[in-house]
């Protein structure tokens, strides 16, 4: 899950959030702040969530920028134990 | 009220949103789920520095979130921060020390390492002398891992051959700001951007490159209808969308457009007179000599640069150069500049020319006027730069040159009178020249890549690791395989930055503590115990005297008070900055010479500065506000007269392109981190080349075809992107792929400045054909 706010251009600023709420797994909140809304993405993992930031929110039209605040990683295929050996070899 | 994890997940991730947004006034009433431990800290990837909040839970790194009570950064990160906690506990992380036999690194216990690496350099200093051994550090380290090491190879075993990676990115700001003002580092902070009317951002690609100031620009840029921005670079990368005026010169070619904009300047009368009578003196180099001139002399001289002629010379339209220099003049303005400035081999120069410009205008020193080199790594300027880990430089601005500063060092170290060298050793690039030729005889390369990194890098590549009798010894610390390490003949297990404490200092002067939060894994040290086991080890042999370092430090908390110590009287002065502050608050600006102090946001203006007050700089005649340029020479900074020379290898007919290289948002430096979360990875999953798409119609190159690029020293292949990106006759490659193919370095040129020593990474010719 990943919290973010958008900056936008201000003239368009509700066109752009419409189209923002369209993506799903996306939801949009309100800023006290001219030209800037915020999101909260959630996804099955953080290659879907990544995906719609990148891939999907950054190039709507009336996206100035998208700036990540939190990430919360709840992975626990994430490894913990030591893993040996290293790739080596002379170029 | 009960909620669910997810409930808490995405409260928490809101309020942290409104937090950064809001200057962090709610940041309190973030819900944290309750196993959770939420440490202060700092982001471990470039200079901007922005306070993070790392989450540990069961003893594991699992969150990380921006420091919504950051005095600078207010709770933002970028992409590449949030996905620490992934990189951090990669699976290839290396665990236990390797050595390397028959040609393969094989798994090694720390004492045989350690023994084999200390016993090679003891061999090559009795045998050869100090100069023989070497250390290639980084903008990385922790301050203290790069004092130390600084330390000890100057103080302790009597060689200059200290350098670091920031000889590749920084070098030439360094050039600029002591050439210009006397002493390194920026006079302004981040609380200019504020203030600011103007931004003039030159070689820099602040949106993908420090995000966070461009969200800073941009949010002043919306707040006030009358800020305005100036760019000048000759690739259009993203921060072209919010530019007023946008300058593309001829790659290499932009110093006629500094000289250009100067000319307008005073020939509107739009300088400041009180300013430069005050505050500036003139100079030119004759005969390799630099030599005073009038201000008359400077208008005379900048006659050669009239609009028309700089467009001649730069490709730049003459009524966009008139139109910059009168809204830069306007102000308040405030420029930002990086790699662009900074990786030519007039890097200096163009550093100065910046300079020239606030300077005549007078437009330093107040709320929104500085010129402010943005840096790349999270310790290029606390840790090397300050602490004077370069080749030529000891700690807190005192020169290898100098007696005086070598005998105050040798006198705070405990070392021998006289084992400071008083020639600079051998920069970067003259370095791993020695190693190729082998009178480099032994090697230690602490937390950086230059297997990847280095211009021309197939030569040193070879120099490090080409199999033949008498290669010199490689020792490489690091927390990740990389391409360097393969290289090595010994591979080191490093802690990353938050499995250790330390100190990282950044663009804007600020000590930043982070602190250790999980135990490194498997074997892995941190480079500071590393370097002490190394020393000790030295001190054994005999190369080192006994006690020099051994026993004298336990953690890095022993040596910040030498190094606080060491910058008493000096220009840094930060013995107010102690380890006890920085565990409490988000970083202190220097000068902060006593414990009380706040911290410095400008330098050089009285009232503001400490340095002015007590010590050695103070002057006490001065009124609040008032300037003074104390370390330079007569208290007078430096407006130069510069010959506009372009680059060492422009292209021609054989090699017709100017290959110019850089980062990516997703993607830091050579990729030893990023390239390790498999979604930051997934963004760029190949090597790309941006080409314009005029030329690539010429040549018949389809989008997303492979191209090869070519120069004199070697070839790389890469994806093309044509995007009207790069002005024609240009293309442009990040480094930040590892695969022998993209390895871009291997086609850069290894020519450098004569001042900084820092190559021309921005600029050299190379062919482009279809793969």
């Amino acid at each position: 899950m990943v919290g973010a706010y958008v900056r936008a251009k201000t003239a368009d600023l509700g066109g752009t959030r419409r189209r923002a709420e369209e993506i799903e797994g996306l939801e949009t909140f309100d800023l006290e702040r001219e030209g800037m809304f915020g999101v909260v993405v959630e996804g099955p993992s953080i290659d879907a969530v990544h995906d719609v930031i990148e891939g999907r929110l950054t190039r709507l039209e009336g996206v100035l920028g998208v700036f990540p605040v939190s990430l919360e990683i709840d992975d626990p295929s994430v490894p913990t134990g030591a893993v040996k050996g290293t790739p080596g070899g002379v170029s | 009220m009960r909620s669910t994890r997810r409930e808490f997940m995405k409260t928490a991730a809101v309020s942290a949103v409104v937090a950064a947004t809001s200057g962090g006034a709610v940041a309190e009433t973030v819900l944290r789920p309750e196993p959770i431990r939420w440490v202060k800290s700092v982001c471990r990837f470039c200079g901007t520095g922005c306070g993070v909040m790392l989450g540990v839970r069961d003893g594991r790194f699992v969150a990380l979130r921006g420091d919504a009570k950051h005095p600078t950064t207010k709770g933002l990160v970028c992409a590449k921060s949030l996905f620490l906690p992934k990189i951090v506990q990669a699976k290839d992380r290396l665990k236990v020390p390797q050595i390397r036999k028959n040609g393969v690194l094989k798994d090694a216990s720390w004492d045989e390492a350690m023994e084999l690496v200390a016993s090679k350099f003891a061999e090559s200093i009795q045998k050869h002398g100090p100069d023989s051994v070497a250390f290639y550090g980084s903008g990385q380290a922790m301050s203290e891992e790069s004092y130390l090491a600084n330390r000890l190879f100057k103080g302790g075993i009597g060689t200059n051959n200290v350098e670091g990676n920031p000889r590749l990115c920084m070098a030439s700001a360094v050039g600029g700001y002591v050439t210009t003002f006397g002493k390194d580092e920026p006079m302004g902070s981040y609380d200019d951007i504020d203030h600011a009317k103007v931004f003039f951002l030159v070689g820099s690609n602040t949106a993908e490159c420090h995000p966070v100031i461009f969200d800073r620009i941009l949010a002043t840029k919306q707040a006030r209808k009358d800020v305005l921005v100036i760019v000048l670079d000759p690739r259009r990368s993203p921060i072209a969308e919010i530019a007023d005026v946008m300058l593309d010169p001829k790659p290499g070619f932009d110093l006629p457009v500094f000289h250009s904009m100067a000319h307008v300047i005073i020939k509107e009368n739009l300088h400041d007179p009180d300013f430069i009578a005050k505050h500036c003196q003139f100079k030119i180099v004759k005969d390799g000599k630099p030599v005073n001139v009038s201000f008359d002399d400077y208008v005379k001289f900048l006659e050669g640069f009239t609009p028309r002629k700089a467009e001649l010379q730069s490709g730049v339209p003459a009524d966009q150069i008139v139109e910059a220099a009168r809204l830069f003049a306007k102000g308040p303005t405030m420029s930002f500049w990086t790699m662009g400035l900074n990786q030519r081999s007039r890097g200096v120069w163009a550093n100065n020319l910046m300079h020239n410009l606030h300077l005549i205008t007078g437009q330093i020193g107040k709320p929104g006027m500085t010129p402010f080199s943005l840096t790349g790594q999270p310790n290029a300027c606390g840790g090397v730069r300050d602490t004077g880990s370069l080749c030529h430089i000891l700690p807190y601005g005192r020169s290898v040159k100098k007696a005086k500063h070598r005998e105050e060092m040798e006198k705070l170290w405990g070392a021998k009178p006289g084992t400071i060298p008083p020639k600079p050793g051998l920069n970067t690039i003259e370095m791993f020249r020695a190693l190729a030729r082998d009178e480099i005889k032994a090697m230690l390369i602490l937390t950086t890549n230059p297997g990847q990194s280095l211009p021309n890098a197939s030569v040193y590549r070879d120099a490090m690791g080409k199999p033949r009798p008498g290669k010199p010894f490689i020792c490489v610390i690091d927390a990740y395989p990389t391409r360097t390490t393969e290289l090595a003949d010994v591979v080191l297990p490093a802690a990353m930055w938050s499995e250790k404490t330390g100190v990282f200092g950044m663009s804007e002067r600020r000590y930043q503590l982070h602190p250790k939060i999980i135990d490194a894994p498997g074997e892995s040290r941190s480079d500071f115990d590393v370097l002490l086991d190394f020393a000790t080890r030295l001190e054994e042999k005999g190369v080192v005297p006994k006690g020099y370092i051994g026993g004298k430090f336990k953690t890095t908390d022993d040596i910040w008070e030498e190094m606080r110590e060491a910058s008493r009287d000096t220009a840094y002065d930060f013995r107010g900055i102690t380890r006890e502050r920085l565990r409490n608050e988000r970083g202190v600006r220097w000068p902060a010479p006593t414990p009380n102090h706040p911290g410095t946001s400008r330098r050089f203006v009285k009232g503001e500065d400490p340095i002015l007050d007590a010590g050695p700089y103070a002057d006490n005649t001065l009124k609040p506000g008032e300037i003074k340029f104390y370390a330079a020479p007569k208290f007078r900074a430096t407006v130069w007269l510069r010959p506009p020379l372009g680059p060492s290898e422009p292209p021609d007919d054989e090699y017709p392109f100017v290959l110019s290289t850089g980062r990516v948002l997703e993607h830091w430096h050579t990729g030893t981190m990023t390239m390790r979360a498999r979604e930051l990875r997934r963004s760029y999953p190949e090597c790309f080349c941006e080409i314009n798409p005029k030329d690539a119609k010429r040549l018949g190159i389809k989008n997303g075809s492979r191209v090869k690029i070519t120069s004199r020293r070697g070839t790389a292949w890469a994806k093309a992107r044509l995007i009207a990106g790069p002005r024609e006759g240009m293309i442009f490659v990040p480094f930040c792929w590892e695969d022998d193919p993209s390895l871009i370095n291997r086609v850069t040129i290894d020519a450098y400045d004569p001042g900084s020593k820092q190559p021309e990474f921005k600029i050299c010719a190379v062919k482009l054909e279809k793969a």
